[in-house]
């Protein structure tokens, strides 16, 4: 009797621990998070990752990084020659089961009035704040672009 | 192998030999070159810029008779698309190897409240020692830009940024000789800029 | 033909030397057989036909092209509507751009009435996917506010979409016009213009296909409409190995 006891409890134990492990493969996965290289006569750094959805609907709504004056979306918009910068006031869609990618010439973060020179081999940690999904740091990697 | 086959099968080598030549070396030569960008044939020279460079210096377009000018409108604020085209420039000179001694790459800063010739000076720096900023005042500045069809407008941008500068993001390719031949899209590659400026460099 | 002395036959038989003097032999034969008559028909003729070639070239000109004189500056401008109009809104179309400035007079009649007959002729050429606009630009911000260029606008029966009219800062003006299109114009002291009537043709490059200073109403328009036949079709055809061919146009031929 004790022993089938003990192993219905171990049973419900690990049915748990199960239940609590499973939410990673739905949550939102930050891909190849990286910064271009930019002297301090540049005012502005910028980063780009690829972000995978979850298996809702999200929306990136704001990044941090500690070395950046302020730090807001924004997307470059190309049109015919003319190249023109918009401030994502309503954050970047993430679609469920889709991702939402951040790369030169489109989407971006934008690092304003940066402290220090983005040198090619730092690693600046970045703060992601999501509408639904939990906050994430992640550590973006310099380089030459 | 009858004395027959063995001249049928030298003069087919010899047809495959002359083909070859020909497709390789003499053809070219007829084929016009296909550029990447617009093309101008202007008789009139490329329109002068004289604005502010690097040292306190003044830079003139005529300073660069005899090399071919790159001639890019964009300014430091912006961190996503005046950085790419840099990246691709200098990557093409990579490309161009020794030949790119023969070629001066200028931006001209369509932002001069933000972009002094210091900032410039060390913006360019990062992407190549040899390429240069220019800025002036407003009014040289507007000349410049009009004249090689560009058109820049402060747009508002946020609380944290301040205004923020829509702009055309071509580049042109002035030859050695002093007239705008080729007007560049943004979208390039660095192959094809290479390939483009290697021409004008014959 | 050669006669059976040379024993002709190419077919290598025998020994190298007999193959040899078989070789020499039919060449000299050949050789005394090619009289005049010959030479006409394998020099001669093609010769002719292409001399006849080039000239029917130059001549009917199958290929024609206007020449690309510079480029056409950027401009921000402020329209009719009092909205903002940048060189960029017209990229891809073909532009007609002409400067002037409401206080004008009979002075610019002739200009008016080509840009209208321009306008009105238009269904004279294909111009396939290529939109076609017209500009009016002033040069007289000071007079011509957003409330005259809307009366000028109507009363010429411009609809601010395909036809506009247009005004900036006057340092910006000066820029655009005299050192982008290289217009001349000045204030006189009484506050009209002295200013050279022109009306410059642009593609959708962005670069100036045709600059024409005004003569006369019909040949104006007639010449513009003309010109803008050869753009659209140069437009039309300028695709793979034609585009080639429109290439060497540009290099080789004498510009209409």
């Amino acid at each position: 009797m004790k022993r089938h006891a003990l192993f219905a409890v171990v049973l419900a134990l690990s049915l748990l621990a199960g239940a609590c492990s499973s939410s990673g493969s739905d949550g939102i996965v930050v891909d190849d998070p990286w910064g271009r290289a930019s002297p301090m006569a540049a005012n502005n750094g910028v980063f780009y990752m690829t972000i995978e959805g979850s298996n809702v609907d999200d929306r990136l709504v704001a990044a941090y990084a500690s070395v950046c004056g302020a730090t807001e979306l924004h997307q470059t918009i190309m049109t015919d020659g003319v190249m023109r910068m918009q401030h994502a006031e309503t954050g970047i869609e993430i679609p469920a089961g889709g991702e939402a990618v951040l790369a030169p010439g489109g989407y971006h973060v934008m690092c304003i009035n940066k402290d220090v020179e983005f040198k090619t081999g730092d690693i600046i940690p970045v703060t992601l704040t999501f509408e639904k999904a939990e906050m994430q740091t992640v550590d973006a990697e310099i380089r030459e672009g | 192998m009858t004395r027959t086959l063995k001249i049928v099968l030298g003069a087919l080598a010899g047809v495959v030999v002359i083909g070859a030549v020909a497709y390789f070396f003499v053809l070219p030569q007829f084929v016009p070159y296909v550029f990447h960008g617009q093309t101008i044939q202007s008789n009139q020279a490329a329109p002068s810029v004289e604005l502010d460079g690097p040292n306190g210096s003044t830079v003139r377009l005529t300073d660069y008779e005899g090399q071919v000018v790159v001639l890019y409108f964009g300014y430091t604020f912006c961190p996503d698309v005046c950085p790419i085209t840099l990246s691709k420039l200098d990557r093409a000179m990579d490309i161009l190897g020794d030949k790119a001694e023969d070629v001066q790459v200028i931006m001209v800063s369509v932002d001069p409240l933000r972009d002094t010739p210091e900032v410039l000076e060390q913006y360019m720096a990062h992407f190549n020692p040899d390429f240069i900023g220019v800025t002036g005042d407003a009014d040289a500045v507007d000349r410049i830009a009009t004249v090689y069809g560009v058109y820049y407008e402060a747009a508002e941008g946020s609380e944290a940024t301040g205004y923020l500068v829509n702009h055309t993001a071509t580049v042109m390719i002035v030859d050695k000789d002093g007239y705008l031949k080729l007007v560049l899209p943004f979208e390039g590659t660095a192959e094809e800029m290479a390939a483009d400026l290697g021409y004008f460099l014959r | 033909m050669f006669g059976s002395r040379c024993s002709i036959g190419l077919r290598f038989t025998g020994t190298m030397p007999e193959y040899i003097d078989r070789l020499r032999c039919r060449y000299w034969a050949e050789r005394r057989s090619l009289n005049s008559r010959k030479l006409i028909w394998w020099i001669g003729i093609p010769g002719v036909l292409l001399v006849i070639g080039v000239m029917a070239f130059a001549i009917f000109e199958p290929i024609q092209v206007l020449p690309r004189i510079r480029l056409s500056p950027g401009y921000l401008l402020e329209d009719q509507a009092g909205q903002s109009f940048t060189s960029e809104d017209v990229r891809g179309d073909i532009v007609l751009y002409t400067f002037r400035y409401s206080g004008c007079g009979d002075e610019c009649d002739g200009l008016d009435q080509t840009m209208i007959d321009v306008q009105r002729r238009l269904g004279e050429v294909d111009m396939g996917d290529t939109d076609f606009r017209l500009v009016t630009i002033s040069f007289d911000p000071a007079t011509d506010t957003t409330e005259v260029l809307t009366a000028e606008a109507d009363a010429f029966g411009a609809d601010g979409v395909e036809w506009r009219f247009a005004t900036g800062e006057e340092a910006h003006l000066a820029n655009v016009v005299k050192a982008g299109f290289k217009v001349w114009y000045e204030e006189q002291e009484d506050g009209s213009f002295s200013f050279d009537p022109t009306l410059i043709l642009v593609d959708g490059w962005g670069v100036i296909r045709g600059e024409y200073e005004y003569q006369t109403l019909k040949s104006d328009a007639d010449k513009i409409i003309h010109h803008l036949d050869i753009l659209t079709e140069e437009i039309r055809n300028a695709n793979g190995a034609a585009g080639l061919a429109y290439e060497a146009a540009h290099l080789f031929l004498c510009y209409p």
